[in-house]
């Protein structure tokens, strides 16, 4: 599959180890990456401001993808995922709205493309190459760890704009880390929150809410836990110290995305992978194999 | 309406109910029973008090300009769950949304971190510059250093119709 | 309605009540208009002109009337459908109750307590269940659905499928003693899968009618896949319950060899089986080898009996697998039999082609002894076609022959060299060895081929001549059609395997094998058989040095033997009808691998039965094709909750040093494995037809596996439908646990635990930990008021959680803290606000605020935020047990039956009553009537009174046994119709015959109404080219003077 990649902002200016080991992983599945031209933010932190003006971002990235051909759109970003997703409900369903921001489109000589499939890293996985195929290409089984996943809010609701997994019992990417030969843990705090949106305005709060669900997932005897959204991996891996001192415990999980996980499993090096960029990380713990 | 909060001697505004209600597209504040689901799952409530049945009773009440001037529509994580679990199309997470929309509006009131993020925009396209990395045992890393492409930047003609948009 | 008004003050004043024109200012006006009000009079008065232009035109009409049939059809045995048919019952009318379970008695008969007098349900339903079940005037059919209805108002016509219940529920007397011994048990759907029962059952004690039901879903994949129709889910399940005996001779139906089928088997029942989409396939072949070698122990005491015998006498040739089936099956009939073999044992391939360690000889042998114990007689060392022939046996008397005298003849490699020294077929190889014939075999040793004799011959090879063994395959691994785990073992046990090599000469020197030239192999584009062509590389070729090569490339069928008159395929086998395995030859028999080609064991004992069923056929002057195959379908939806993930038991085998001799190399399952393995079967087919309750049952003939589902047809005068509603499915919700935890649970599952006779015996307890609850948490309007799922309130919710909640407080007291979560609390009925109150003052704690989510914690016990709103407050409950308030649904049947009577549903799915105050019980259509759940959520008390009218409205309906028709029907006019049936085929409720009129140029085909089907659509009258037919009180003179008044004459 030939696919369009519409990275965001956080990944390819901060986030790097996901955007390499993305790059890394997805060519061993015969999924050939389109980089994009000329893109911008998504509309995140501008839909606070102006929904309008973050609807028209995200179409106006939408429609640069459909100016490649392509039939398809990957978009690793949980965060992306959801405006743009958002945006293509808005438009394919509200034509009042189409014709404005096409207007708008109209300065830059862009139009809406009505029918580029929209990608995520999980489902792009998990049902395009599928886990009979992963399973098959892993070296290094994970046998004997266990992994705690975390799918992030913005790829699993809202469900009525049709998203990456169930929006109450994600397990894509369960299985997907099963494929490599882990386990993967059943949790109550699965659904929750990292509190990244709060990051920047309430830093406590989001230090807390990111704390509290590491700390949980460590008493269910955790080696890892496992995610897919710059965001999220941020206030998991970078900030892990710091939660760990505002709940007041001693958090030691190794987080990593997806992306890493399974190539770390199927045999690339981890300085590939960007894997010496994530601050928690822990080679040792993470190879070895529990009795 | 004439409904007056005699607590504050607040009115409400029938002008800016309809504002956000014609906004909100599909999502209906007036839908709302009070049924709780939203508030007992919101993922601000504990640490920041967020209470999103109280702010969509508000809003459908036209008690909206105490919300617009508080600090607390600021304190939504965008978690959706209030969104996927709304029995009705009430959806508090939009209803959010529109009250900040018009703090910015009315009040210019906005955390810093969009007004940066939005400066940044106008510059690049991108809500950030190229960020230093650093490796764990304190190595500094860039795109160049990580074998990765350079960044695409937007062109100046999407500066000027995001511009255009932004203003209204 | 208000037309009907007017129509009767026309009547009364003396006018004909069809003179009566009436126009709807109201609605159509003032309503609609009121805010231009003068345009509205303008509006008012052109309505008024059209009204009276068209009341000029209209004609006096008569009603009709037509007999109607005295009798009601009511769909459903719920408590609604009860109520209505003892209402209706006891007026007089006869009743038809039909009932889609084994059982009426319906949702009311699975709750526990009902509100709010809290009566006993089953006490007050179960008195009028037996009424039912006993009235004269009730003809009370269960396991039945209603397929069609034709017929209208007065004169239905309904066609009911009863299906088979493979009980006669006329003779069955409720004892229970199938119950007990039937192996299968299987979720129960009574209990709202709380509990199992057996296939065999009574939803519950109190059942009417009080008899029993075999629960069958279809063929299971592992029978119907198997070639012979072994009931494999029989023995497995006879198995778990350490019924070996049994197990043996359910086996023993179907095939004389469980033992050697146990060890040699390529099993596809396995590869079918449906628990390796759980986990891993059943080993079944491991659990028959077991039960067959246990059989043989016990069958040296008990031998087969066979009944006296029988003057035919029948002759088959060969001794192999099919020919011993047949032997077997005859022999159970009673024939004289006798088996031919040309060589000196019995046994066929089985004896020289399998190799020891795959099967040991004794247990062969012991198995061919069991077939002659039943007196069949063999003679050994005689070969058809030189000893024996066709004629020959005919004349000595023998009234029918089976050959099955299996492939013999090597096939050859077709390259230079083959005739040397050191070539030996491995067939030979195989046979001479299995007889304790010694072969001359070299040091190097090469075989040709990838099958499984190729392999045996590998094995053998390795165990008594060589070490030196290799194999070439002329295509990879995975086209090798050798048992892959045979494979396996032969590597582990020093085989060597070269793929994609072929042979292209053999070199020798002083007239012995020195050399193997061979060339290698890429493969290509697939074949016919679905594997890749394997195409020669040229140039590739290399040397093997070899001393013996053993070809192992297939056998065919030694036709010089053949008799001339016995035609053959073009594939070099015998021709034989596929369906009755009759040769050209009348009363000759062909089966097994000289018919179909090499082939398995199992295909040759399938053969076998299949010859033996068409001689017995044959030989009693019967039809040899009819019902020759299974007619009732492979199951398709196999459910696989609540089934744990479990491993498949391992094989023990010989450790690979001790493997030098014939010593069997697997070793068999010990008792505990087969019953660990046993009770892993998923039950696909339910009922697995191993007969055990036909064995018990005191009465001849009750049980009868054979039923089949049958057809009636009622002729009623009215219907009242009441099939009910179902339960919304909260797995839906997964936020709220349902299905991920056992301890969140549907308020139906509450009824059933809180039941005195439900699965606990009435003891509330958590039904993961089995533990009472300490506390108990109730989350109202789940699925309900929710645009997500139901949008409208269930009625039924907040009631019944009081009474459940008041429940578990009287039974458990101060153990118990009960927490009931609501949105609204809906008290509206009867002495419904005070059963709130009695609530209140139990102590039982009601938080206004529903839970976004439950969460389920490590110790199973369940933890939630519920932001209580009247003191605004987040509280977080621990609880033991949630019970979901779980709102109702329509019946999935009311799809179905909206197109059988055409009746309409509203959008939520329940049917769609003509009025919600005025006809509140009638539907569209006439002589139909509502009653239950079916129309709308409702309590019981709602539903009895429902139930009531409906009896009312249907006994109203045909109280006199005539009915009246409305004249607004289509006329035709016979001298202007030309009878092209335009009309016929337009109308969309079959009202239009045609009929002969006799004019004076011949007879005429005409159109004519049927008034009491037609509905006045007036589809014929704008269809009609000429014009001939016509609806009453709408004729086109009365609707263009309307026309004529609106457009101002114009």
């Amino acid at each position: 599959m030939k696919a369009a990649v519409y990275w965001g902002c956080k990944i390819p200016t901060e986030q790097y180890a996901y955007e390499m080991s993305t790059r890394q992983v997805l060519p061993r599945f015969n999924i050939e990456l389109v980089d994009l031209e000329n893109v911008s933010c998504c509309g995140t932190p501008v839909r606070s401001v102006n929904t309008s003006a973050a609807l028209y971002l995200s179409v106006r990235n939408l429609a640069i993808a459909g100016q490649t051909g392509l039939d398809n759109l990957l978009i690793p970003c949980n965060e992306c995922h959801f405006m743009l997703s958002e945006a293509r409900n808005r438009l394919d369903n509200d034509s009042e709205m189409q014709t404005k921001i096409q207007e708008l489109l109209n300065e830059e000589g862009l139009e809406y493309p009505s029918n580029i499939k929209i990608w995520h890293t999980i489902d792009l996985l998990h049902d395009f190459v599928n886990i009979d195929t992963i399973r098959g290409k892993v070296r290094k089984p994970l046998e004997g760890l266990k992994f705690a996943v975390h799918p992030g809010c913005q790829i699993i609701r809202p469900s009525e704009i049709g998203r990456v997994d169930h929006p109450e019992n994600p397990r894509k990417l369960d299985r997907l880390v099963e494929a490599l030969g882990a386990q993967s843990i059943d949790y109550s705090e699965k659904l929750d929150c990292c509190g990244a949106a709060l990051l920047y305005s309430h830093l406590d709060a989001a230090l807390s809410l990111a704390g509290t669900k590491l700390r949980s997932v460590q008493t269910y005897g955790a080696d890892g836990f496992v995610n897919t959204c710059p965001y999220c991996h941020t206030m998991y891996d970078a900030r892990q110290k710091e939660a760990a001192a505002t709940v007041g415990s001693k958090l030691t999980l190794s987080v990593v995305y997806y992306t890493q996980l399974l190539g770390h499993a199927i045999g690339i090096d981890h300085d590939k992978l960007g894997l010496h960029l994530n601050q928690s990380f822990d080679p040792e713990r993470f190879t070895r194999r529990s009795t | 309406m004439s409904l007056t909060d005699l607590m504050t001697m607040a009115k409400t505004d029938k002008e800016l109910r309809k504002r956000i209600f014609t906004k909100l597209w599909r999502a209906h504040p007036d839908e709302c029973f009070q049924c709780m689901r939203c508030t007992s799952g919101c993922t601000s409530l504990k640490l920041l008090e967020l209470k999103p049945h109280e702010i969509v009773l508000l809003v459908n009440s036209g008690f909206i300009q105490e919300l617009v001037s508080s600090d607390i529509i600021w304190t939504c994580a965008s978690c959706l769950k209030c969104r996927e679990r709304c029995p009705q199309n009430a959806s508090p997470y939009n209803t959010i949304l529109e009250l900040r929309n018009l703090a910015v509006e009315r009040e210019a009131k906005i955390p810093e971190a969009y007004m940066k993020a939005i400066a940044q925009i106008l510059e690049t396209g991108l809500t950030q510059p190229e960020q230093t990395a650093t490796t764990r045992d304190m190595q500094p890393q860039n795109r160049e250093k990580l074998g990765l492409p350079k960044l695409p930047y937007a062109n100046d003609k999407f500066k000027t119709v995001f511009m255009k948009i932004l203003g209204g | 309605m208000h037309e009907e008004t007017f129509r009767n003050a026309v009547k009364e004043a003396g006018l004909n009540p069809y003179l009566l024109e009436m126009i709807n200012i109201r609605e159509q006006d003032s309503w609609v208009h009121n805010k231009q009000p003068e345009k509205a009079t303008e509006k008012a008065e052109e309505l008024v002109a059209m009204a009276v232009a068209r009341a000029t035109q209209l004609e006096p009409l008569d009603r009709s009337k037509v007999k109607a049939n005295r009798s009601i059809l009511v769909i459903g045995g719920g408590i609604a459908g009860i109520q209505t048919s003892l209402d209706l019952a006891n007026s007089g009318f006869k009743v038809h109750l039909v009932e889609k379970s084994p059982s009426i008695g319906g949702r009311m008969a699975q709750l526990d307590k009902t509100f709010p007098t809290l009566d006993c349900s089953a006490c007050i339903l179960t008195p009028k269940m037996a009424e039912a079940g006993r009235h004269s005037n009730i003809d009370l059919i269960t396991c039945a659905e209603v397929d069609e209805v034709k017929g209208f108002v007065g004169n239905y016509e309904a066609r009911i499928r009863i299906n088979p219940r493979y009980v006669d529920k006329d003779q069955c007397t409720g004892c229970g003693e199938c119950e007990k011994v039937c192996p299968i048990s299987m979720s129960n759907e009574f209990d709202v899968g709380l509990s199992q029962r057996k296939a065999i059952y009574r939803p519950f004690p109190q059942a009417v009618p009080n008899v029993f039901t075999i629960n069958k879903r279809g063929i299971p994949p592992c029978r119907a896949t198997c070639p012979a129709g072994v009931n494999v889910q029989g023995y497995v399940a006879l198995a778990a319950q350490g019924k070996y005996e049994e197990a043996y001779e359910l086996v023993k139906r179907f095939i004389p060899f469980p033992s050697v089928c146990g060890r040699v088997c390529f099993h596809p029942c396995e590869s079918e089986c449906e628990r390796a989409k759980l986990d891993e396939p059943v080993a079944v072949n491991a659990i028959k080898r077991f039960i067959g070698d246990y059989g043989l122990r016990q069958e040296k005491r008990n031998p087969t009996p066979v009944p006296g015998k029988r003057a035919d006498k029948i002759a088959i040739i060969g001794s192999g697998p099919a020919g011993l089936t047949a032997a077997y099956k005859l022999a159970k009939k009673g024939y004289s039999v006798t088996v031919f073999e040309a060589l000196s044992k019995l046994g066929g391939m089985l004896q020289v082609g399998i190799p020891p360690y795959r099967l040991p000889k004794n247990i062969l042998d012991q198995e061919i002894q069991m077939i002659k114990d039943m007196g069949v007689a063999t003679r050994t060392g005689v070969t058809f076609g030189k000893d024996i022939t066709v004629d020959k046996l005919l004349q000595q008397g023998y009234s029918a022959l089976f050959i099955a005298v299996g492939v013999q003849k090597s096939r050859e490699l077709a390259i230079e060299g083959e005739e040397l020294e050191g070539v030996i077929p491995a067939l030979k190889l195989l046979k001479q060895t299995n007889l304790g014939e010694r072969v001359e075999i070299g040091e190097k040793v090469v075989i040709i081929g990838g099958g499984n004799v190729a392999i045996d011959a590998a094995r053998t090879l390795i165990r008594s001549y060589s070490r030196n063994v290799t194999v070439l395959y002329r295509r990879s691994r995975e086209e090798m059609p050798a048992y892959s785990s045979e494979v396996e073992e032969a590597e582990k046990e020093g085989v060597k395997l070269r793929f994609l090599v072929s042979p292209t000469r053999i070199l020798g020197k002083e007239g012995r094998v020195s050399l193997l030239e061979c060339v290698r192999m890429r493969l290509s584009e697939p074949d016919n058989s679905g594997r890749r062509r394997p195409v020669p590389i040229e140039g590739s070729e290399f040397m093997v040095e070899a001393d013996t090569v053993i070809p192992a490339i297939g056998q065919s069928l030694d036709i010089s033997l053949m008799p001339n008159k016995l035609k053959l395929s073009r594939y070099g086998t015998i021709q034989a009808d596929p369906v009755t395995l009759q040769t050209n030859l009348p009363g000759i028999f062909a089966g097994g691998d000289a018919v179909k080609g090499e082939a398995t064991v199992i295909d040759a004992i399938a053969q076998g039965k299949r010859a033996a069923v068409s001689i017995d056929r044959f030989l009693n002057d019967e039809d040899l094709f009819a019902d020759r195959e299974e007619r009732k379908s492979r199951v398709e939806e196999i459910p696989k909750d609540g089934f744990e993930k479990k491993p498949r038991q391992q094989m023990p085998v010989l450790p690979l040093e001790k493997r030098t001799n014939d010593e069997e190399v697997e070793l068999g399952f010990s008792e505990e494995m087969v019953q660990e393995e046993a009770s892993r079967c998923l039950a696909c087919g339910g009922c697995s037809e191993c007969l055990e309750c036909e064995k018990v049952c005191e009465l001849e003939n009750v049980i009868d596996h054979q039923q089949e589902e049958t057809q009636i047809t009622l002729e009623v005068g009215a219907i009242v439908v009441a099939i009910g509603s179902e339960v919304f499915n909260a797995s839906l919700t997964p936020e709220l646990g349902y299905g991920l935890t056992k301890n969140v649970v549907s308020n139906l599952e509450f009824e059933r635990l809180s039941n005195a006779s439900g699965p606990t015996e009435g003891k509330i307890v958590c039904p993961e930990t089995e533990k009472p609850p300490k506390s108990i948490v109730f989350i109202q309007c789940v699925g309900s008021r929710d645009i997500r799922f139901c949008e409208y309130c269930c009625r039924i919710g907040c009631m019944v959680t009081l009474k459940q909640a008041i429940l578990a407080k009287e039974k458990m007291g101060d153990n118990v803290e009960v927490y009931v979560c609501y949105n609204d609390m809906r008290a509206f009925g009867k002495s419904y606000e005070e059963f709130y109150n009695r609530a209140r003052r139990l102590g039982i704690k009601f938080l206004k605020g529903l839970p976004s989510e439950i969460n389920i914690q490590k110790d199973s016990t369940l933890r939630l935020d519920v932001f209580e709103s009247n003191t605004n407050k987040l509280l977080e409950i621990q609880a033991d047990l949630a019970v979901l308030a779980s709102g109702l649904v329509a019946s999935p049947d009311a799809a179905k039956l909206q197109n059988i009577l055409h009746i309409p549903r509203s959008p939520d799915g329940f049917f769609l009553e003509t009025h919600p105050k005025l006809r509140p019980v009638e539907t569209p259509t006439r002589g139909i009537f509502l009653a239950g759940t079916c129309q709308s959520p409702k309590d019981i008390p709602d539903t009895s009174s429902q139930a009531s009218a409906a009896a009312m409205k249907a006994a109203e309906l045909l109280a006199t046994g005539e009915i009246e028709i409305e004249p607004l029907v289509a006329a035709v006019d016979p001298n202007s119709c030309s009878g092209c049936k335009i009309c016929q085929s337009i109308c969309p409720y079959q009202a239009i015959e045609m009929e002969t009129q006799i004019r004076t140029n011949g007879e005429t085909p005409v159109a004519k109404v049927v008034n009491a089907v037609c509905q006045g659509c007036g589809a014929c009258s704008v269809s009609c080219p000429t014009g001939a037919i016509d609806s009453q009180h709408y004729k086109r003179d009365q609707i263009l003077a309307q026309i004529k008044a609106a457009t101002g004459g114009k």
